[in-house]
């Protein structure tokens, strides 16, 4: 029996040895990237696929209808740098992402802290407050268009009314305040989102700092520039990086309420990519002005995290 | 942790036979199912219209015509979707260029046809203009839609930007309709003050702003191209007619530079601005919108200097080359676009603005009995005398060259950026016009 038994198994072990088996290490390794790989090609497929395709395009010229294209090389991003069209917008769209987002953080943190009061009505206010956020882009532009509009918004009629001006003002035409009015238009719209972040924080931090602050006899200046600041430091950080990201981006604010008039003095990155990709139809340099962006927008990040890090390592 | 290591082996050993073979199964039957799916979708009878009406009372013609024709047809879905007419030329271009084109456009703008036209991406229209009748068709209208010996769509209606005016205020000041250039300022200027303004333009970048740009070259001798369709924007004459108008623009309301059609429009109802150019859609917003002003409004053929010229926008029905249902869409063209009755009906979903291109609509009793056109003949009678010097983008007279890219042309902010760097950027006109004649030059080489 013990013959037969030992007989049987020899070819079986011999099997073995003649197909050379995986380690356990390199097949714990394989099952690895078999569970991420459909994650793995998700990604490149929605993500990184179209991406580069975009960076691909803007060393392109394409026929918008046919899609035949020609290689250019970095012909038109010579053109768009040497034209002046794209600093241009490249200088409006950081006026309108860093205007807006001092005026969001400024007017958040203090309706934040506000909010975090005891006051009369807190609970129905903080409900209200996340409104202009849940508002879509359109009614948010169309609201604000028939308040600032020139011949009968409220604004212009409030001011005419009570004689500070003469003249109604044409907030979204007259080329040094279009700017100013869209960036109004866009805080409004994103604030509520820096008094939720900082609410959230706000309501987390300990009492008895406050305590010990007043009991050693610091103002309340004293007390939110040591307290309350580097207590919100972390969640500023990443709100102003997602606000950044958010802000230079934006394209229905700007494109709602001026199409990037007048004069192209709202013109922005993004319309300035919709101006050439669509309405003069050359995707090859609107492309361009989209990787171009990129770049830029990589820049700020690098600059961003360069500074922040240190900040968010001192805060925690 | 040797149980985890062997239901991780098998794991392992598992992926590697069947999910492997599985996975390979459902990669190789996706593409047959996907394909399978587009293909039951191209022959499933669908009918996609793209229309730019979007007034209440169109989409309930819209409506009423597609409940009948699906009645008539039950095996095609009609399935339309409207979009905002600034829109048309970005849309179509992508649906286009995404090999996903709609079935038809019921009605658009001759400029707009002839850009899509050139592209070849239209079908011939000969066997649905047979079928109404070629002679019915006014003299001219099936030219405007041939191109290069097709006729490429079919005609549908025609439309005159004129100026409207408020008649009320008029009187009130003791002033007749303007008729020259001289008399527009004056006008212009006698209803300044005080917060109204004698006249609104449209200063924002799109069409409206391109159509009134062209206008005023035109009037003043000038034009976007000359007859053999060279660029002539930095001509002497447009000179003139550019800072024309940015004399005009002291008496518009400040914020004009921004203005589009809707805005005009609200000028003119509220009393704001004494006039404004319009097509004859002015009828039906205010019969809608503010009946009682209907007896305060009228309209005058467009003040000139030089030549009488009126913009106009001949509009058509197109069908597209890669329409997946182009049997359907020839008969819903024939049954309700142009069908008798329904043909009626839609021309007087906005009475004035859709003016009959054919014959025997245009002497129908039912369409002649119109309260509104009746009540308004006076307003009927100009947009018809204005008429007679009709141009637009696509032929700026009858003698100039087709200009294929005139949709282009239409949907590009070059004119209009033009007018606001004179008006508010306060640019000199030689400028301004030197910097949009190299613009359109490069546009049009492209």
């Amino acid at each position: 029996m013990t013959t037969n038994l030992q007989t049987a198994a020899v070819p079986v072990a011999a099997r073995a040895n003649s197909r050379p088996r995986l380690r356990l290490a390199t097949r714990e390794k394989l099952l690895g990237i078999a569970l991420i790989a459909p994650v793995a090609i998700i990604f490149f497929g929605i993500i990184l696929g179209p991406l580069l395709r975009g960076v691909q395009l803007g060393f392109y010229r394409v026929q918008q209808i046919t899609l035949k294209t020609q290689f250019l090389g970095l012909g038109n991003f010579i053109k768009i740098l040497t034209d002046g069209e794209f600093l241009n917008s490249l200088w409006i769209t950081i006026e309108f992402t860093v205007g807006g987002l001092i005026l969001q953080v400024v007017i958040g943190v203090a309706i934040a802290l506000l909010l975090n009061q005891r006051i009369v009505g807190r609970s129905a206010a903080r409900s209200l407050m996340i409104f202009p956020y849940l508002v879509p882009a359109i009614v948010a532009a169309t609201v604000w268009r028939w308040l600032l509009n020139d011949t009968y918004g409220i604004f212009n009629s409030v001011m005419m009314d009570a004689g500070i001006i003469n003249r109604p003002i044409a907030w979204f035409a007259e080329p040094n305040l279009a700017l100013p009015s869209v960036i109004l238009v866009s805080t409004w719209r994103a604030f509520p989102f820096i008094v939720i972040a900082c609410l959230g924080r706000l309501q987390n931090i300990p009492r008895q700092l406050y305590d010990a602050a007043r009991a050693d006899g610091a103002s309340t200046w004293a007390q939110f520039w040591d307290i309350t600041l580097p207590q919100l430091r972390s969640v500023l950080i990443i709100s102003v990086f997602l606000r950044f990201i958010w802000n230079f981006n934006d394209f229905s604010t700007v494109a709602l309420l001026t199409g990037g008039g007048p004069v192209d003095r709202t013109m922005t990155l993004p319309m300035l990519i919709y101006r050439v990709g669509f309405g003069e139809h050359l995707l090859g340099p609107a492309a361009a002005v989209a990787d171009l962006g990129l770049v830029v927008m990589s820049v700020f990040f690098a600059l961003y995290f360069w500074i922040a890090k240190p900040l968010s390592e001192q805060s925690s | 942790m040797s149980s985890q290591n062997s239901l991780i082996k098998k794991a392992a050993s598992g992926i590697s036979r069947r999910s492997a073979l599985k996975l390979t199964a459902a990669g190789l039957a996706a593409p047959a199912i996907l394909g399978s799916w587009r293909k039951a979708y191209a022959d499933d009878g669908t009918l996609r219209l793209l229309s730019e009406d979007t007034a209440d009372v169109e989409l309930a013609w819209y409506k009423q015509v597609n409940d009948a024709f699906k009645a008539k047809h039950p095996d095609v879905n009609v399935q339309l979707t409207t979009i905002d007419s600034s829109l048309m030329m970005e849309k179509l271009t992508n649906s286009i260029a995404a090999n996903d084109p709609p079935d038809m456009v019921p009605g658009t703008l001759q400029e707009r046809i002839a850009t899509f036209a050139k592209l070849g991406v239209l079908r011939p229209v000969d066997d649905i203009i047979d079928k109404i009748g070629r002679d019915d068709f006014v003299k001219g209208s099936l030219e405007n839609f041939q191109f290069e010996g097709r006729q490429l769509a079919v005609p549908l209606s025609n439309q005159f930007r004129v100026l409207w005016y408020r008649n009320d205020l008029a009187k009130a000041k003791n002033v007749k309709a303007p008729t020259n250039w001289d008399e527009l300022l004056n006008w212009a200027k006698t209803f300044t003050g005080d917060n109204k303004y004698g006249i609104a333009l449209a200063g924002g970048v799109n069409y409206s702003t391109c159509f009134m740009v062209l206008q005023f070259f035109r009037q003043g001798g000038g034009g976007i191209l000359d007859e053999d369709g060279k660029v002539m924007i930095d001509s002497a004459a447009n000179k003139t007619a550019l800072e024309y108008m940015a004399e005009l623009y002291q008496y518009s309301p400040p914020g004009s530079a921004n203005y589009g059609e809707a805005d005009l429009l609200k000028n003119l109802q509220t009393g704001t601005a004494a006039a404004i150019y319009y097509p004859g859609r002015v009828l039906q917003r205010m019969t809608t919108n503010a009946p009682e002003l209907m007896p305060n409004i009228n309209a005058t053929i467009p003040p000139y200097s030089a030549k009488r010229f009126t913009s106009n926008g001949p509009r058509g029905t197109v069908i597209f080359a890669d329409a997946r249902s182009p049997d359907a869409a020839a008969e819903w063209a024939l049954e309700s676009s142009f069908g008798r009755e329904s043909h009626i009906d839609w021309l007087l979903t906005a009475p004035g603005m859709f003016l009959p291109v054919r014959k025997s609509v245009a002497a129908d009793p039912r369409f002649t009995g119109s309260p509104l056109l009746k009540e308004r003949a006076d307003v009927i009678a100009v947009l018809e005398e204005a008429s007679h010097d009709e141009g637009n983008l696509y032929k700026e007279t009858p003698n100039h060259k087709p200009n294929f890219r005139s949709g282009d042309v239409s949907a590009s902010p070059i004119l209009p950026t033009m007018l606001q760097k004179h008006w508010i950027n306060k640019e000199s006109s030689a400028s301004a016009l030197s910097w949009a004649q190299k613009q359109m030059e490069d546009l049009l080489a492209s």
